[in-house]
């Protein structure tokens, strides 16, 4: 196993690891299922399914049951990639991330059969679905971490002529964007599991008022649902700072377009979040906006982790490198 | 033997081999879920004080409703053959289910005030079924401690979820014809009870700490009988409409006509 990065990973090992981030995905979107038509308690019991490995997949069953199948089978894929990565000579950090993400999808998976036994405690709901979002986190980072692209970014980041100071902007505006994003999938967790999606019927006033007035903050689930769409402002504020920072470091490859994919993603969560109110939470609108909920964290994540990765090969990071020992020296 | 399918976390979690190693962690884990939840379940206690009286006093009346009854949900029930085969194409829903002249059905009845003293609960059970895919009877009165037996004449599969808040809460599966449970409440409030396999399957468990309630019929009518002479304040309650009370004063023997008037509220 190499050092950080350092070298070109082969064909099966990208193939896998982007095969594992998109199943991840894909299980998101199962999920969202679940909980967007009311089938989360559809199967009572668990780990089995009225007592069977294959109940009849009708009415919620076919979501929750298939939601479980589907699971099974990516965290299976999350395991069998850690062997990918060990035999095929990947560096250490994408191993322990793999690690990582094997450990965190088993962590799921209890969490899942404990809210079913528990018959959804909105605290574990929420664990569950906020888990979801970094077992993504971590492999579409591993994703990055092994595609061609990573290795293309890895050759140019030392000679790309990038202003510190721009790019130190920039890495601090993507962490705060990304761990924003991250607390905004927190609250709309809350919003879903408690069943606050509709304590407020009206976008973009609320009770068509700017902010709920009296009697109105009584109401169950309102202070949540206010929380989360006012916040979705803060989120998008500092999505679209970050992802304007990104396109002054024209030089570091890939950041212009992720920038685009960025703004692009937080003006269609913005929109998918007032759909669900409009439609008086349709399914598809309820699911959507949790799965391009997940694609603007990812956005953020695979944002800060190149810019990390920027930093530490830029020639300034070789400088202080160098210079370190010698200050330790004097 | 009957397999159960109770989710009971700590039954389902020592069946589980692949528990075993994680055991030491989840157990506190579940036990400080468990202690934490508000609903943690509670030893059946004998209600303590004084015997309620039972008298000869009666009210009976007719539960009407004014004015153009709300839309009723509609669905199709295609995602299951045998349901959609009891109901094809699309279903109302009897949420508010209105017959001649008004008379409004599933309307509960009970007295809230004036009633007191503990009352034992009869040893017969009520049964509360699933048949077509559809809770019968969709409203259901039982007393405190009052079995509640509940079965399926479905050739499907259902479960059964109450959504207790005082009481235990439970979700049951019911995966063939011919499965049944009798569970008790001792708390008195209205359960709400879905299928999650079939959402749009509702019904209402209304818990009473004494034997002075009704549920209306497709006539609207009802009778509280064996009411001691005193003054009681008696709540009509329906799950779409705002509940309604009144109130009255019986004497011994008096059988009292009261009806009871729900207006339809005009749609915007
Ligand atoms: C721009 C940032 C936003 C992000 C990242 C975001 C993210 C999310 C996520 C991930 C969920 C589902 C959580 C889960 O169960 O896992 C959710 C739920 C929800 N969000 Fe947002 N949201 C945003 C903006 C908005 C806006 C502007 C509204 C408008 C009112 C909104 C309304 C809702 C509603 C109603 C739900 C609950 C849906 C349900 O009950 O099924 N969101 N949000």
């Amino acid at each position: 196993m190499s050092d950080d990065g350092e070298m070109t990973p082969s064909r099966p090992v990208r193939i896998a690891a982007r095969t594992v981030a998109v199943s991840v995905f894909l299980l998101l979107i199962a999920g969202a299922l679940v909980t967007s038509t009311g089938s989360g308690l559809a199967v009572p019991d668990w780990p089995l399914s009225y007592g069977k490995l294959m109940p009849p997949m009708v009415g919620g069953i076919l979501y929750e049951h298939g939601h479980r199948m589907i699971a099974a089978t990516v965290a299976t894929m999350v395991g069998l990639q850690i062997l990918v990565l060990g035999f095929r000579r990947t560096d250490r950090t994408t191993f322990r991330l793999g690690l990582a993400a094997f450990g965190a999808i088993l962590a799921q998976a209890v969490l899942g059969g404990l809210t079913v036994l528990f018959l959804l405690p909105p605290a574990i709901s929420s664990a569950h679905a906020g888990l979801a979002q970094i077992v993504f986190a971590l492999t579409a980072t591993i994703a990055l971490r092994t595609s061609l692209f990573w290795a293309r970014f890895t050759d140019a980041a030392p000679r790309a002529a990038v202003e510190h100071g721009l790019r130190a902007r920039a890495s601090r505006l993507a962490l705060w964007a990304a761990g924003a994003t991250y607390v905004q999938i927190l609250l709309g967790a809350i919003v879903r599991h408690t069943g606050a999606g509709l304590a407020i019927p009206d976008w973009p006033l609320s009770f068509g008022k700017v902010v709920p007035t009296g009697a109105e903050w009584a109401g169950d689930g309102v202070l949540a649902h206010f929380t989360h769409r006012t916040f979705a402002w803060a989120v998008a504020a500092l999505v679209v700072a970050a992802a304007l920072a990104l396109r002054k470091l024209d030089a570091l490859p890939g950041l212009r377009r992720l920038s685009t994919l960025w703004l692009v993603l937080v003006a269609l969560q913005v929109a998918l979040g007032a759909t669900s109110v409009w439609t008086t939470k349709a399914v598809w609108a309820t699911s959507a906006h949790l799965a391009v909920g997940g694609l603007l964290w990812i956005a953020g994540v695979l944002a800060a982790v190149l810019l990390a990765r920027a930093a530490a090969l830029s020639p300034d990071a070789a400088v202080a490198e160098a210079g370190e020992p010698q200050e330790a020296a004097a | 033997m009957r397999p159960d399918f109770r989710s009971g976390a700590s039954k389902s979690m020592k069946t589980f081999p692949a528990f075993r190693p994680l055991r030491g962690g989840l157990v506190p884990l579940a036990f400080l879920i468990a202690a934490c939840s508000p609903k943690a379940p509670e030893a059946s206690k004998v209600p303590a004080g004084p015997p309620g009286k039972l008298g000869t006093a009666a009210v009976a009346g007719r539960v009407i409703l004014e004015g153009v009854p709300p839309a009723n949900t509609r669905v199709t029930m295609t995602t299951d053959p045998f349901c959609n085969g009891r109901h094809p194409g699309e279903t109302e829903m009897p949420e508010v289910a209105v017959g001649s002249e008004g008379a409004l059905e599933n309307v509960l009845l009970r007295v809230t005030e004036g009633a007191s003293g503990v009352y034992p609960a009869p040893a017969e059970a009520k049964t509360l079924d699933q048949k077509g895919c559809a809770y019968s009877p969709r409203v259901l009165a039982i007393m405190t401690g009052q079995p509640l037996k509940i079965v399926s004449s479905d050739a499907t599969i259902h479960n059964v979820h109450a959504a207790a808040k005082e009481n235990r809460a439970f979700n049951l599966g019911m995966p063939a014809p011919g499965a049944r449970y009798t569970r008790t409440f001792e708390k008195p409030e209205i359960v709400p009870f879905r299928c999650d396999v079939h959402p749009w399957m509702r019904a209402f468990v209304a818990v009473v700490p004494h034997p002075f309630f009704a549920v209306t019929g497709a006539d609207g009518r009802f009778e509280i009988r064996g009411l001691p002479a005193g003054t009681y304040t008696v709540e009509a309650w329906h799950e779409k409409l705002p509940t309604q009370t009144f109130t009255l004063t019986l004497a011994d023997g008096q059988a009292a006509t009261r009806d009871v008037v729900f207006s339809a509220v005009p749609s915007a």
